[in-house]
C-alpha cells in the first residue's frame, strides 16, 4: 500500500431489501488519516452502507478496495481483522462487567492454566486516550451515556484499526459532552486512524471532520469542505429536486373534515399546556388538536419525537404540564387510563409493542374496548363477536376467520386489526406511530381512509412517522420538534417534504408567521 | 406468510373468504397439544387395561380419581401464575400450612368452616407473593423460594407434635363421600377447575391473563392492567393451591407440613406434560387436567403392577422432556408449512 492510497474505497455499490432499493450504485473514497463525515436524511442510505463496510451486510453489486486491493468483507468479525473497526449507535456493551473486562471482551488473553491475564498495554493505552484510564476498575453499568461512548470508542481503537466507523456517537450527548469527544475524535485521528463518521448533527461537522459526504437516495450525492455553510448542507440533504407543491399530492390530502369552517373553530379535542419529560428528552410543548384534524409531529431521531406521543397515550408521565382530552386532564398513569378518557394508542413497532402473539384476531380486536362491554368482568360473546365482525369489515382485515391467529395475517392486516382494536374504544384522539411501516400500498390506503374516516366523525389523529412526504400528505399540521423544544408549526399551504425536511434541521424556507422565532421565550401559540 | 392485499377502494366491502369453519375448527382441536395428552393417557389407559385386570374396575377407577383430585385443582393454581410469565414455588408452602392450619382449626370448629379459613389463608399468602412480584417488581422465583421456605416453617411450629390427627369423622368425609359412583373428592375438583377454565375463557380476566403472558408490553399499551392482573394471577394461584392442600388433608385425615413438597413436583410436572408454555401465555385448563391424569395413571399403574413406586418419578421426567420435544416438533413444523 502506498501512502497516498485511500484506506478504503465503494464503487458503485448497490444493495436493496426485498425489492427497496438502499443504495443505489453509491462510491465513496475515504483517504488515509483523514475524517470523512457522512450526512443524510433517514432512509438516504446511510446505516447500509456503514452495514456494508463492517460486514453485517453483503452487497448486491459493486466492488469494495481496501488500500489498493479488491475485498469482499464477509463478516463483522472479518471486517474487524482487515482493521475495520464500528461503535453502532446502541453499543454492545455488557453492563455488569468492569471498563477493562470489556475492553477485552472476546479476546481475553489467558496464562496458563486459563487464568485471564491482565488487561494488555494497548487497551490501557486506549482508555488512556479517551480520558477514562482511571476507570479501568469500574463497572459499566456505573457510567453514563457519554463514558459508555468513550469506552465503546476505546474497544474499537485498542483493536488498532486502520479505519474507525462511528454512527451518530453524539446522538444522546450534551453539548459540553459533544465536545469532549470532538476532541478523542482528533487524538484518534492523529494516532494514525482515518474515520468514518456519520451524523444529524450539522453544528459539530466543521471541528470534527475533513470532508462531508452527502448521501440522499442511496447515493453520494456532494462532497464538501468542512466549512461549508449548514444552509447549504440542509439543502444538499433535503435536494432541491423534490417538486415543492406537488398537485397530486394535494388532490388526495385526506382533510374534506377539516375543510369545513366551523371545525376548524370547534373546542380542541386535545389541549397540551407547558408538557415536559422527566428525562428531559422534550421541554415545554404547548399544542392544540382540533376535531377532524390530523397532525404530524416530526423531529430528527433525538428530537423527542417519540417521547413525546408516548407521553400523550399516557404510556409515559410527564414532569410538568397538563394535557386535556375533550375538557378532561389526563393524569398520565398508564394507556389504559389515558385510553378511558378517550385517547386510542396505535403503538410502533407492531411485533414488539403492539401483536400479542398468542391471541387470535378475534381477541386482538376486542382486547382494548373489553372492559366497556363485560358486566361483572363476564364477556358477553355474541355481543363482542358482533362488534368484532364489524371492525373487521370497517377496517378491511383480510383474516379467513375471527379465529385464525393474529401472527398469520400479513403485516398490513395485523396493523389494520390493531387499528380495529383502537377504534374498538371509541377514541376521541386516536395517537399513531409509524401506522404504514412494513405495510404494503394497499395496506396503506385502507389505513389513510379509516384516519380520514375517523377525522370526518369528528376524531383527531396525532400522525407520527419517519415518511416526510407520507406526512405531507395525510396531515392538514405539523409539529416540528428540534431537540426536545418546539420550533415550528407547519400550515397545511407549507406542508410539503422540503419544508418537513428543513425544519428537522432547524432551517426555515418560507418566511410564515407560523414558525416560532427562536428568540421566541415560550414557544407557545395556539 | 402470504401477504393478503385488499380491494384499493375504502367504500368497497370486501366480502371475506370463509373456508368451512367447521374444517377449520376441527383442524385446530387435532393440531392443539391437548390433543395429544388426551391420545397419550387413552393409551396409557388402554396399555392399563391391557396388562391389569384391575384397573378397569370402579374401585380402581374411582382411586384414580381420589389420587389425581388434588393434583388437578393445583395444576389449575400454577397454570394461572405460568400464563402471566410467572413461577410459584410456595405451593408447597402454601398447602403444608393449609393442612396444618385446617387440622387445627376443625379440632374446635365445624370441618367446613376450618376449611374455609385455611382456603383463605392460602388466598391470602398469593396475594401477598403478587403483590411483592407485581407491585414490588421482585423476582418471582426468589420470591415464591422464600414464602415457601417462611410457610413451610411456619406451618412445622404449628404442628410441634407431628402431623395433627383430626379425631371428627366428618373431616375426612369430603374424601370418603360419593355422589353416586363419583367420589365427592372428584366433584370438587370438578368444579374449581370449570371455574378456573370459565375464568379463562368467559371473563376478562382471561383474555388479560393470556395477553399478559403473550406480550406484556403490548398488553400495556393496549389498556390492559398488567399489574392488577398479575397480582390477581398469583392470589388465583394461592387459592388453588389452598384448596388442593385441603383436598389433601381431608383425604388423609390430617394436617402434615411436609404434605406439599412432593405434589409440588408431580404439578409442574403435569403443567408442562398438559401443553403449557414456559413464558409463552400458552395452556389451557384442560391441557393441565389431562396432564394430571396421565401422571395419575401411571402412579396407579405403577401400583397394580406391583413395580417399585419411585420409577413414577423416572417416568414423569421422561415424559415432561417427551411432551416439550413435541411441542417443540409441532412448532418447527408449522413455522415451516405456515
Amino acid at each position: 500500500m502506498t501512502a497516498a492510497s485511500p484506506v478504503l474505497v465503494l464503487r458503485d455499490v448497490a444493495k436493496s431489501f426485498s425489492g427497496v432499493r438502499a443504495l443505489n450504485r453509491v462510491s465513496l473514497r475515504i483517504e488515509r488519516d483523514e475524517c470523512c463525515a457522512l450526512v443524510g436524511a433517514n432512509g438516504a442510505g446511510k446505516s447500509t452502507l456503514i452495514n456494508i463496510a463492517c460486514g453485517a451486510v453483503q452487497p448486491d453489486s459493486g466492488v469494495l478496495l481496501l488500500g489498493d486491493d479488491e475485498t469482499t468483507i464477509r463478516s463483522p468479525h472479518m471486517a474487524i481483522e482487515l482493521g475495520i473497526a464500528t461503535v453502532h449507535q446502541h453499543d454492545q456493551l455488557v453492563p455488569n462487567l468492569t471498563v477493562a473486562e470489556n475492553l477485552s471482551l472476546g479476546r481475553e488473553r489467558t496464562k496458563a492454566a486459563g487464568l485471564l491475564s491482565n488487561p494488555t498495554r494497548e487497551s490501557l493505552a486506549a482508555l488512556e486516550m479517551v480520558g477514562l484510564g482511571d476507570r479501568a476498575d469500574d463497572l459499566v453499568e456505573s457510567m453514563t451515556l457519554a463514558e459508555r461512548q468513550l469506552l465503546a470508542i476505546a474497544r474499537a481503537v485498542s483493536l488498532r484499526p486502520r479505519l474507525l466507523i462511528l454512527d451518530e456517537p453524539t446522538a444522546a450527548l450534551t453539548p459540553n459532552e459533544t465536545k469532549y469527544l470532538v476532541e478523542v475524535i482528533e487524538r484518534v485521528r492523529s494516532a494514525g486512524t482515518s474515520l468514518l463518521y456519520v451524523t444529524h448533527r450539522l453544528q459539530e461537522l466543521e471541528e470534527v471532520a475533513d470532508r462531508i459526504a452527502v448521501m440522499r437516495d442511496g447515493q453520494v450525492v456532494a462532497e464538501r469542505p468542512p466549512e461549508t455553510s449548514e444552509a447549504e448542507l440542509v439543502e444538499l440533504i433535503a435536494g432541491k429536486g423534490i417538486v415543492a407543491h406537488d398537485e397530486e399530492l394535494v388532490e388526495r390530502r385526506r382533510r374534506r373534515a377539516f375543510d369545513r369552517h366551523e371545525e376548524r373553530n370547534a373546542e380542541a379535542v386535545l389541549v397540551a399546556r407547558g408538557v415536559s419529560d422527566r428525562e428531559g428528552a422534550f421541554t415545554d410543548i404547548s399544542f392544540q388538536l382540533r376535531p377532524g384534524e390530523v397532525l404530524g409531529i416530526v423531529g430528527l431521531p433525538d428530537a423527542g419525537v417519540v417521547q413525546l406521543v408516548e407521553t400523550l397515550a399516557g404510556a409515559r408521565r410527564p414532569s410538568d404540564g397538563t394535557i386535556e382530552v375533550a375538557g378532561e386532564r389526563l393524569r398520565g398513569r398508564s394507556p389504559r387510563e389515558a385510553g378511558r378518557r378517550g385517547i386510542g394508542y396505535l403503538a410502533g413497532d407492531r411485533a414488539r409493542r403492539g401483536v400479542i402473539p398468542n391471541a387470535s384476531v378475534g381477541e386482538t380486536i376486542a382486547l382494548s374496548g373489553l372492559s366497556r362491554m363485560t358486566r361483572l368482568g363476564f364477556i358477553p360473546g355474541r355481543r363482542v363477536a358482533a362488534q368484532g365482525e364489524h371492525l373487521l369489515e370497517q377496517c378491511q382485515v383480510n383474516a379467513a376467520d375471527p379465529s385464525v391467529p393474529v401472527v398469520t395475517l400479513s403485516g398490513g392486516n395485523q396493523q389494520k386489526a390493531l387499528f380495529a382494536r383502537v377504534l374498538a374504544t371509541h377514541p376521541r384522539v386516536v395517537v399513531c406511530e409509524d401506522p404504514t411501516a412494513g405495510v404494503d400500498v394497499a395496506g396503506r390506503e385502507s389505513i389513510y381512509g379509516l384516519v380520514s374516516e375517523l377525522c370526518e366523525h369528528g376524531g383527531g389523529v396525532v400522525w407520527t412517522g419517519s415518511d416526510l412526504r407520507e406526512i405531507a400528505t395525510v396531515c392538514d399540521r405539523a409539529l416540528v420538534l428540534w431537540r426536545g423544544t418546539l420550533v415550528a408549526d407547519l400550515q397545511r399551504e407549507e406542508l410539503d417534504e422540503p419544508t418537513l425536511m428543513l425544519a428537522q434541521f432547524k432551517r426555515t424556507v418560507t418566511t410564515s408567521q407560523s414558525v416560532i422565532r427562536q428568540d421566541h421565550p415560550r414557544g407557545e401559540y395556539v | 406468510m402470504s401477504e393478503v392485499s385488499n380491494d384499493r377502494s375504502p367504500t368497497a366491502a370486501v366480502p371475506r373468504p370463509r373456508r368451512g369453519p367447521a374444517l377449520r375448527r376441527l383442524r385446530s382441536v387435532a393440531i392443539a397439544p391437548e390433543s395429544a395428552v388426551f391420545v397419550v393417557l387413552l393409551l396409557l389407559s388402554i396399555g392399563m387395561a391391557i396388562g391389569s385386570s384391575n384397573f378397569a374396575t370402579e374401585f380402581n377407577l374411582q382411586n384414580v380419581g381420589r389420587q389425581t383430585s388434588a393434583l388437578a385443582v393445583l395444576c389449575a393454581g400454577v397454570l394461572f401464575v405460568l400464563l402471566v410469565g410467572g413461577i410459584d414455588l410456595s405451593i408447597a408452602g402454601v398447602i403444608g400450612l393449609t393442612a396444618v392450619v385446617a387440622a387445627r382449626l376443625a379440632q374446635s370448629m365445624p370441618p367446613a368452616e376450618a376449611f374455609l379459613l385455611a382456603a383463605l389463608v392460602a388466598t391470602g399468602i398469593g396475594l401477598l407473593n403478587g403483590f411483592l412480584i407485581a407491585l414490588g417488581g421482585l423476582s418471582p422465583i426468589v420470591v415464591t423460594l422464600a414464602m415457601g421456605q417462611a410457610l413451610l416453617g411456619v406451618a412445622l411450629l404449628l404442628s410441634p407434635n407431628g402431623p395433627i390427627q383430626v379425631s371428627d369423622p366428618a373431616y375426612g368425609e369430603l374424601a370418603a363421600a360419593k355422589i353416586g359412583p363419583v367420589p365427592t373428592l372428584v366433584v370438587a375438583a370438578l368444579v374449581c377447575l370449570v371455574l378456573a377454565h370459565l375464568l379463562l375463557r368467559r371473563f376478562s380476566l382471561g383474555r388479560y391473563i393470556y395477553s399478559v403472558g403473550g406480550n406484556e408490553k403490548a398488553a400495556w399499551l393496549a389498556g390492559v392492567p398488567t399489574r392488577a392482573v398479575k397480582l390477581t394471577a398469583y392470589a388465583i394461584g394461592g387459592m388453588f393451591a389452598g384448596i388442593a392442600g385441603i383436598l389433601l388433608s381431608s383425604r388423609t385425615g390430617s394436617g402434615e407440613a411436609t404434605q406439599g413438597t412432593t405434589i409440588m413436583l408431580e404439578a409442574y410436572a403435569a403443567v408442562f406434560i398438559g401443553g403449557v408454555g414456559f413464558g409463552t401465555g400458552r395452556g389451557t385448563v384442560v391441557g393441565v387436567a389431562l396432564g394430571a391424569l396421565v401422571l395419575g395413571v401411571i402412579g396407579n399403574g405403577i401400583d397394580l403392577l406391583g413395580i417399585d413406586g419411585n420409577w413414577q418419578y423416572i417416568v414423569s421426567g421422561g415424559l415432561i422432556i417427551f411432551a416439550i420435544s413435541l411441542a417443540r416438533v409441532a412448532e418447527t413444523f408449522k413455522r415451516r408449512h405456515a
